[in-house]
């Protein structure tokens, strides 16, 4: 009797003990979805570079689908203030193969020259083709190539308008990775704007 | 098999002994949850006054603890630490998720929640008890996040916020 009543207590101090061990790894977080696969916070980007425009010209954004089925993705616009952008625009299930375009006319800001002096002049604009957060599969941008010009209207003596030889923009290919542990989720993400040589590395599976 | 039988009912009779034990302990000494674990009900000074403005949680220093009613075993509390947001003295909860994972996967208390809205959070050794909103408004998700900085625009990652209002709204 005595020997019964002790081995059930001790397989109940090890079924607890499993217990607390499934809740504590739960909350160390094993059930977090971003541990469930290694880059789920992982995002290739098409980065464009801080463009200065002069008065009058505009910037052409223009995106191909270059992949077998829709796809969603954003484009995200920022001046050279902040890491909050200016503004977006959504492209959803652009089809396989078609290409979107996207206008934008930056806002007037004033320049810094040498001195004290600043002249008006459209502000700044830098970009980023991204994943749609929430939603979309955050590698759409493997799918996706880019470009973007800067092009400007003239017009016409006789009140026509004609679009100017455009300049294009060289872009970049930036990856958005997971370091350590991630803001909110807790801790840091890194940009990685030269992937093909520092490559990201598979996380090692945990024991 | 009688021994077998006394094992098993050894076994079932002592877990049960601890599990009330433990639970009633939690219930009563309350069990915060911490940065990497959860909790059980959340200890504090209850405000039984409805709070018009949140903008005084600003300048509160500390994590947001926020307690949900467990889906699985009624009447038991479920607590995790999470973000806040104070925006047009509102308060906001929020729960960040990695791009294309739909919510609630993989989060105990956001599935509470869904079943649920009932909620108790604390603020600085304060606990506020109210019901959690779903933001589906994108314009209001976009105006708090252009307000509470560029982490919440990071690429593969999105912070889905619940606006926290009273019991009797």
């Amino acid at each position: 009797m005595k020997k019964n009543i002790i081995t059930g207590v001790l397989v109940s101090i090890v079924v607890l003990a499993g217990l607390g061990y499934a809740i504590g790894v739960r909350g160390a977080g094993t059930d977090d979805p971003s541990q469930g696969e290694p880059f789920g916070l992982s995002a290739p980007l098409i980065v464009v570079p801080s463009v200065q425009l002069a008065t009058g010209q505009m910037l052409l954004f223009k995106a191909t689908n270059v992949g077998e089925t829709g796809n969603n993705f954003r484009l995200m616009i920022y001046n050279d203030e902040s890491g909050i952008p200016v503004t977006y625009k959504d492209f959803l299930k652009v089809g396989p193969g078609k290409t979107v375009s996207y206008l934008y006319r930056p806002p007037v800001g004033q320049l810094a020259l040498e001195g004290d002096a600043t002249i008006e002049a459209p502000q700044a604009t830098r970009a980023t083709f991204a994943p749609i957060p929430a939603t979309a599969d955050p590698g759409v941008i493997r799918r996706v190539v880019a470009n973007v010009h800067v092009i400007s209207v003239q017009n016409g003596a006789n009140g026509a308008q004609t679009l100017d030889a455009s300049t294009m923009i060289p872009l970049s290919h930036c990856n958005f990775e997971p370091r350590s542990r991630i803001p909110f989720l807790g801790g840091n993400w890194y940009w990685n704007c030269a992937p093909d040589l520092y490559p990201l590395k598979p996380v090692p599976p945990q024991e | 098999m009688k021994n077998l039988a006394k094992i098993l009912g050894g076994i079932i009779g002592t877990f049960l002994v601890l599990a009330i034990v433990v639970l009633g302990l939690a219930r009563v000494f309350k069990f915060d949850p911490g940065v990497t674990h959860p909790g059980l009900w959340l200890s504090g000074e209850v405000v039984a006054e409805p709070v018009t403005d949140w903008t005084f949680a600003k300048s509160v220093r500390g994590l947001t603890a926020i307690q949900t009613r467990d889906r699985l075993v009624p009447g038991m509390a479920f607590s995790v630490t999470t973000a806040r947001f104070i925006h047009n003295g509102r308060l906001y909860i929020g729960s960040g998720y990695p791009a294309g994972k739909k919510m609630p996967s993989g989060r105990h208390w956001n599935k509470n929640i869904l079943v649920d809205p009932v909620v108790r959070v604390k603020i600085g050794g304060k606990l506020y008890d109210g019901k959690l909103v779903y933001l589906s408004d994108p314009q209001e998700h976009d105006d708090i996040a252009r307000a509470n900085g560029q982490n919440l625009w990071a690429p593969g990652f999105y912070i889905h916020l619940w606006r926290f209002e009273p019991l009797n709204s």
